[in-house]
């Protein structure tokens, strides 16, 4: 097996069994504070002590996010082939790992609504789909993880690529995915009116954690991209793919961005001109992406 | 009017060799050479020289033109 996909296999394997006991420890803990939050009764020192371990269990689970995120980008490689279950693993860990930042959100209101004496069941509500979502994260990645250790050997005796094709196409479904993400969010925004002075504070967090997943696999791209040591970055179908989906995303963000640009106009919504750059960025991101795939597969 | 090839019959003629190695000699990826065998994507006349270099044969040995 592939020295990096053992290394980041075993990394994932290790880090996914502490953080799922941390996801199992959290249902308890919630249920916990949960009631005494309900029945407005004191939290006291036992309730501090579990938050912190929320949060250390956060982290962990980060960690292995991450880790995860590599393993699977790793198979790819060297499976050389896009399969179901892969893609499918690897949109739930992009998932449950913007879930991450929500879980995090959700656990610092309901501490400031609880002082405020305002109701929290919106945040329990989603802290609960969000446990949902990183536990079905986790059984796919443990499946994963074991066809990894057990089957790739096999696939690993085939050729190998001097140039890659396979992570560049991986890194448009990731682009696609983050870009449908970032913009349900920026509808969310829109839909429910969230002031400026809260989007403010929101802005610079969720544009970013929703962005690393792709940042993430354009930076490995990059890496393998020094290392092939070859003079074309992309080879002749790939840069007439990429000039297509290029011109194409032009063209259709151009109508989009006319659109938001009157309803700004006409001050319909006063977020707007807060979210009109996120808006834009998820939007071609999400066109290239997706055009990028469109023309690599039917053209 | 549509690019024909034999590049399909070439591989076959060389040893059976893999679209995967025949990408790797030319430096594209193996979708690339997919593509051109299937007719979905005109080479460029570097590509084409380069395949044709590769197989020990002419362009026009391995492309040609298909009248509709």
């Amino acid at each position: 097996m592939d020295k990096k996909l053992k290394i980041s296999g075993s990394i994932s394997l290790v880090s996914g069994l502490l953080s799922f006991g941390w996801l199992i420890y959290n249902v308890i803990a919630y249920q916990y504070i949960r009631t005494k939050i309900t029945n407005l009764e004191e939290l006291g020192a036992i309730a501090e002590i579990l938050g912190m371990y929320i949060g250390i269990g956060l982290l962990i689970s980060f960690f292995f996010h991450v880790s995860a995120f590599f393993t699977m980008i790793f198979r790819f490689q060297i499976l050389k082939k896009v399969t179901g279950l892969g893609l499918i693993a690897l949109f739930m860990g992009i998932i449950s790992f913007i879930c991450l930042i929500g879980d995090l959100a959700a656990l610092h209101d309901i501490g400031n609504q609880y002082e405020a004496g305002l109701t929290t069941n919106y945040e329990w509500t989603y802290l609960y789909l969000a446990l949902i979502i990183h536990m079905l994260f986790y059984v796919l990645m443990f499946i994963m993880l074991y066809s990894t250790f057990g089957s790739v050997k096999v696939h690993y005796k085939t050729e190998s690529a001097a140039k890659d094709e396979i992570i560049f196409i991986i890194a448009q479904y990731v682009g696609i995915l983050c870009g449908f993400i970032g913009l349900g969010f920026t509808g969310f925004i829109v839909a429910t009116q969230v002031s400026p002075q809260v989007l403010q504070y929101i802005l610079p967090f969720y544009c970013p954690f929703i962005l690393l997943p792709y940042g993430l696999i354009c930076l490995y791209w990059i890496i393998i991209k020094r290392k092939e040591r070859l003079p074309e970055v992309y080879d002749e179908k790939q840069w007439r793919d990429v000039s297509k989906a290029g011109l194409t995303t032009l063209l259709i963000s151009i109508p989009f961005m006319a659109i938001l640009y009157i309803l700004n106009y006409q001050k319909m919504y006063g977020t707007i001109s807060m979210i009109w750059f996120p808006f834009y960025l998820f939007l071609i991101l999400l066109l290239f992406s997706g055009s990028i795939l469109y023309f690599s597969n039917r053209m | 009017m549509k690019l024909g090839n034999n590049l399909k019959r070439c591989r076959f003629d060389h040893d059976n060799i893999s679209q995967q190695a025949l990408a790797n000699a030319i430096g594209v990826t193996r979708l690339t050479i997919h593509s051109i065998e299937n007719g979905k994507f005109v080479p460029s006349t570097l590509l084409a020289l380069k395949l044709a270099r590769f197989f020990g044969k002419t362009v026009e040995e391995i492309f040609f033109v298909v009248d509709d």
